[in-house]
């Protein structure tokens, strides 16, 4: 018999799914990531173009997701708690017999899924490449994985980033525009901010700070145990800081 | 008063989390293990290679020739 806690985290997480497949979110969402990438792709010309580039590879898919996710996953999270918030159901949903770690991971797993749902159908362009290949099948797959789960360890850090903007306000459209910036700033100003400290320590740090230095590394196909500590952290610390903020409306 | 007792409980909690997390970072810098995916082990050295490596004591020069162009790939 699973405990209260799991049915009613399960129970939160499933209203969540059902919510953006009932309405046009769900679907837009991975509308619009899959043309954006196959847009890119398979038919603009230029140097993201599978064809122009003449490598069976799909590095550019990996390229160009992490700007794509910029703007769709705040899409995805923009309303989890900023609409609870606005609408007054947050004091309803803190009511119930449901901790605020499980509120939170609810909704947090219920945005990755959305993410994770519009990553999966890509793997026809892996296939594409597969076949496309001469001889066929000359493509790197253990470099490819990598390069996936460094995505989808870039999509589970852009949804806690989002996740925490959402909580921050009670506007959508604010919580929107906070996650973009929010996501830019970790994943490539930390970046650009390096280039001003060249050849310095802090150069290293700063880089190190960032998603991108780190994404990078996974997507070449080398899954290095500090990348997964990295992603692991920067998640666990924006779930913490969310859990913090909405515990902070009891006091 | 019950709200003081809950407010000091979510912050050391917060506090707590977020000790684990630095010091997991910081142990994550000493103990660590990297697994090279790629069919040719491409960022990884061979034995071969350190072996060499180990064995030279003078400075080494290399010349790359690389036509940029062609190579949409690896644009320098």
């Amino acid at each position: 018999v699973p405990s209260h806690k799991c049915v009613n985290m399960f129970a939160l997480y499933k209203k969540e799914i059902s919510g953006y497949f009932s309405s046009l979110t769900g679907y837009v969402v991975i509308i619009v990531f899959l043309m954006a990438s196959g847009i890119f792709m398979w038919v603009v010309p230029g140097q993201n173009n599978v064809f122009d580039a003449g490598y069976s590879t799909i590095d550019t898919f990996f390229v160009l997701s992490p700007w794509v996710f910029m703007f769709l996953i705040p899409a995805i999270t923009m309303r989890l708690f900023s609409d609870e918030i606005r609408s007054g159901t947050m004091e309803l949903l803190m009511t119930r017999p449901i901790s605020d770690t499980s509120v939170v991971m609810a909704k947090y797993t219920a945005a990755l899924t959305i993410a994770t749902i519009s990553i999966l159908p890509t793997f026809i362009y892996f296939s594409s490449v597969y076949h496309l290949g001469n001889p066929i099948g000359n493509i790197d797959m253990g470099g490819t994985w990598g390069s996936y789960i460094g995505l989808l360890s870039l999509a589970a850090i852009y949804v806690s980033i989002g996740v925490l903007a959402s909580a921050l306000t009670n506007n959508q459209i604010v919580a929107f525009i906070m996650a973009v910036v929010f996501i830019f700033i970790m994943f490539y100003g930390f970046d650009s901010l390096s280039l001003l400290f060249a050849n310095t320590k802090t150069e290293f740090i700063l880089q190190k700070l960032s998603i991108n230095s780190h994404y990078q590394s996974i997507s070449r196909g080398v899954i290095d145990t500090r990348d997964l500590v990295y992603f692991f952290s920067v998640i666990a610390i924006f779930i913490m800081i969310t859990k913090f903020k909405i515990q902070s409306r009891k006091w | 008063m019950q709200r003081k007792k809950i407010k000091q409980g979510n912050i050391s909690q917060f506090a707590i989390g977020m000790a684990i997390i630095v010091l997991l970072n910081i142990g994550s810098n000493y103990l660590f293990t990297r697994i090279d995916l790629t069919s040719d082990k491409r960022f990884t050295l061979s034995e071969h290679t350190k072996t060499m490596l180990n064995e030279i004591d003078d400075v080494v020069y290399f010349k790359i020739y690389l036509d940029g162009l062609k190579m949409p790939q690896a644009k320098f």
